[in-house]
């Protein structure tokens, strides 16, 4: 090992609306082959073993509810982690909206600087809607407005597209290590 | 099959109107009857069971703010408004309900689940508040689930309320402890849906029923486990509990109102001993003395027999008696001569209160509803004191005017056949509410403070009389 960090540990958590797929990106990334099932959930955490850039992680995931008025049991986690997967479904209109009128007010209120992921799932699904289906303008709008760090479009049951999820995740979270310890640099020769 | 089920339902409606006539005319006494049912289905003590979590949370709850939450919590709280259950906003919510239940509501992928618009739900919100007509061709589905949704979350209590927390708990961990703690927890919860108050009860239920359907609907993959985790933090959860408690308890609630959900409408349904238990009270109501009445005809002989003959033999007897046993009562009065009785000594002459002979010196005694009440568990006692002999319950008022002592006894009715064998004490405690007026001599509620009480209903029997 020529890393002196053998092994780090970084908490991330998923959250987005309800049934946008958020377990399933966990399930998929453990390996996890179970059947899918339909119930909500309260929260999971998953903790998984990654190497990356020749470093390895552990990861720590914790799934979130994606009913809102699980707000408190929520963002009892908020404060530990150090990325935020935001999800949304790009059939669903309406959980692509939430993201801007409730998902990011919320972690910004208590997270004001944590780098956020932003995730759109049902890559592989198409609504007959039209109207229903999020074109990349959109959230590429709302990445801008929002400072998002990264997006990511997969098929929760994609093994690979899911695997870059989580790359992103590392890689958000070394940079905003190194932009810290520049801003301290910075704040140090500014004296 | 569809003949026994026909019968338990017709069994189910009257015991329905029972207890909700007790739950309506006489809360105390309904509550305190069930409490106690309550308490032996569950093994706990009433005082267990009420626990007044009202009273004392609220203090604790402040010192846990002031302690521990930061400051832009107790903004967040503050700006909260309360929703409130009035009759208005749950007929508002019964037509989203019944929206949500319509059949091509009901299959949406993830009803109830899925958060839908937020700002189409924020209008429907305000003309929910507002209680104006809501626009239900503008809304999906899920909208109208999440506005139903929130509107229970904001409310003051959850919606199952406080009062009963300590026996939510325990029915909880009797479920995920044991399997066949089902009946049981089912008669529990019956209870309790009947303890709650009216306006909770009256949104419940539709809701209850809702999410049974929507269970049972295969095409929205939604299950009662599902449902359950949405819903638990609304139904039970204390809203001022911190994260990490909710995170403790909604697991454990989770599957108490899965199954609340899985049993829908038999929920609301009556459990059969508390059936029987009211049936009795109201019995007891019309006919003072049934219960003991009951407990002497078993032993010496079956009562239908009796009941059959009277009517077959003398159906000048009873002549508008809807119940048989209420004839039977009267029946008696008449089967032993008033000749015995002068020559025991016991009784003075009796004074029948016909429209000639109504003497107007004689006021005549009513006991007060809630004395009723009271003496009712005192029947066993008033054969073997003398004096308390005197304290009769009457039958209701419908009854008063019918002339059933104008009829001559009987001398060899299969009735007074019975009585005979029954012992002398017994009889005067089987005497009818219509022979009263031998009684009324001694009565001790002569003594009682309120004299002018019965004043009004002597007036409208005598003109009824006349």
């Amino acid at each position: 090992m020529i890393s002196h960090k053998s092994e780090r540990t970084v908490t991330c958590t998923i959250v987005g609306d309800g049934m946008v797929g958020k377990s399933q990106i966990c399930k998929t990334f453990i390996g996890d082959l179970t059947i899918e099932d339909y119930e909500a959930t309260v929260t999971n955490e998953h903790s998984v073993l990654t190497q990356f850039m020749g470093d390895r992680y552990t990861l720590r995931i914790v799934d979130s509810s994606g009913q809102h008025d699980y707000k408190d049991i929520r963002t009892l986690s908020y404060k530990k982690s150090e990325v935020f997967i935001l999800c949304f479904n790009l059939s669903d209109r309406d959980s692509f909206e939430s993201i801007e009128t409730f998902w990011i007010p919320e972690i910004r209120k208590l997270c004001k600087k944590t780098p956020v992921i932003l995730v759109a799932t049902g890559k592989d699904i198409q609504d007959n809607d039209e109207n229903n289906n999020v074109s990349k303008e959109e959230y590429l709008s709302v990445m801008d407005k929002y400072g998002i760090d990264a997006y990511v479009e997969c098929s929760s049951y994609n093994k690979e597209e899911v695997n870059e999820v989580f790359e992103d995740v590392l890689l958000s979270v070394i940079k905003s290590k190194k932009k810290r310890l520049s801003n301290i640099f910075h704040h140090l020769l500014a004296r | 099959m569809s003949t026994s089920s026909l019968r338990r339902n017709r069994c189910q409606q009257q015991a329905e109107r029972n207890v909700f006539r007790l739950k309506n005319s006489m809360p105390n006494k309904f509550e305190e009857m069930v409490l106690s049912s309550l308490g032996k289905a569950v093994t706990m003590t009433t005082q267990e069971i009420d626990s007044q979590v009202n009273r004392k949370s609220p203090e604790k709850v402040t010192l846990k703010r002031k302690s521990s939450r930061l400051s832009f919590y107790r903004k967040s709280i503050k700006k909260r408004e309360f929703t409130q259950l009035t009759p208005d906003s749950i007929s508002a919510l019964t037509v989203l309900i019944e929206f949500i239940g319509k059949s091509y509501n009901i299959k949406d992928e993830g009803l109830f689940r899925k958060t839908g618009n937020i700002s189409r739900q924020k209008t429907v919100r305000k003309q929910l508040l507002e209680c104006s007509m809501i626009d239900l061709e503008l809304i999906s589905s899920h909208d109208g689930a999440n506005v139903l949704k929130n509107f229970i979350r904001d409310l003051c209590e959850p919606l199952l309320t406080n009062r009963f927390h300590n026996v939510y708990t325990r029915l909880a961990s009797l479920l995920t402890t044991e399997d066949k703690a089902k009946p049981t927890t089912l008669k529990a919860l019956q209870m309790l849906m009947l303890l709650m108050p009216s306006d909770n009860y009256c949104l419940l239920r539709p809701l209850i029923t809702l999410l049974h359907r929507t269970s049972k609907t295969p095409e929205n993959l939604m299950t009662a486990d599902s449902l359950a985790i949405i819903f638990t933090p609304h139904f039970l959860c204390n809203k001022s509990s911190s994260g990490t408690e909710l995170q403790t308890t909604t697991k454990t609630f989770c599957h108490l109102v899965a199954f609340m959900i899985e049993s829908g409408n038999n929920l609301f349904k009556i459990p059969q001993d508390l059936a029987e238990e009211v049936s009795s009270f109201w019995k007891e109501m019309e006919i003072p003395n049934h219960l003991y009445l009951q407990s002497v005809t078993k032993k010496n002989r079956p009562l239908k027999t009796l009941d059959d003959s009277v009517l077959t033999e003398s159906p000048k007897l009873t002549p508008k008696k809807k119940s048989g046993r209420r004839s039977l009562v009267h029946v008696i009065d008449l089967g032993i001569s008033p000749d015995k009785r002068r020559k025991s000594g016991l009784f003075s002459p009796r004074h029948r209160q016909s429209s000639e002979s109504s003497d107007a010196s004689l006021p005549e005694r009513r006991p007060l509803p809630d004395i009723v009440v009271s003496k009712v568990d005192e029947k066993c006692c008033t054969a073997k004191n003398q004096s308390e002999q005197r304290q009769w319950n009457f039958p209701p008022s419908t009854t008063k005017n019918k002339p059933v002592a104008m009829v001559k006894p009987i001398s060899r009715s299969p009735i007074s056949q019975f009585f005979r064998n029954v012992p002398q004490q017994l009889q005067k405690v089987m005497q009818t509410p219509r022979s009263r007026t031998p009684m009324l001599y001694r009565s001790p509620q002569l003594d009682m403070p309120h004299l002018d009480m019965p004043q009004l209903d002597l007036d409208d029997d005598r003109e009824i009389m006349c």
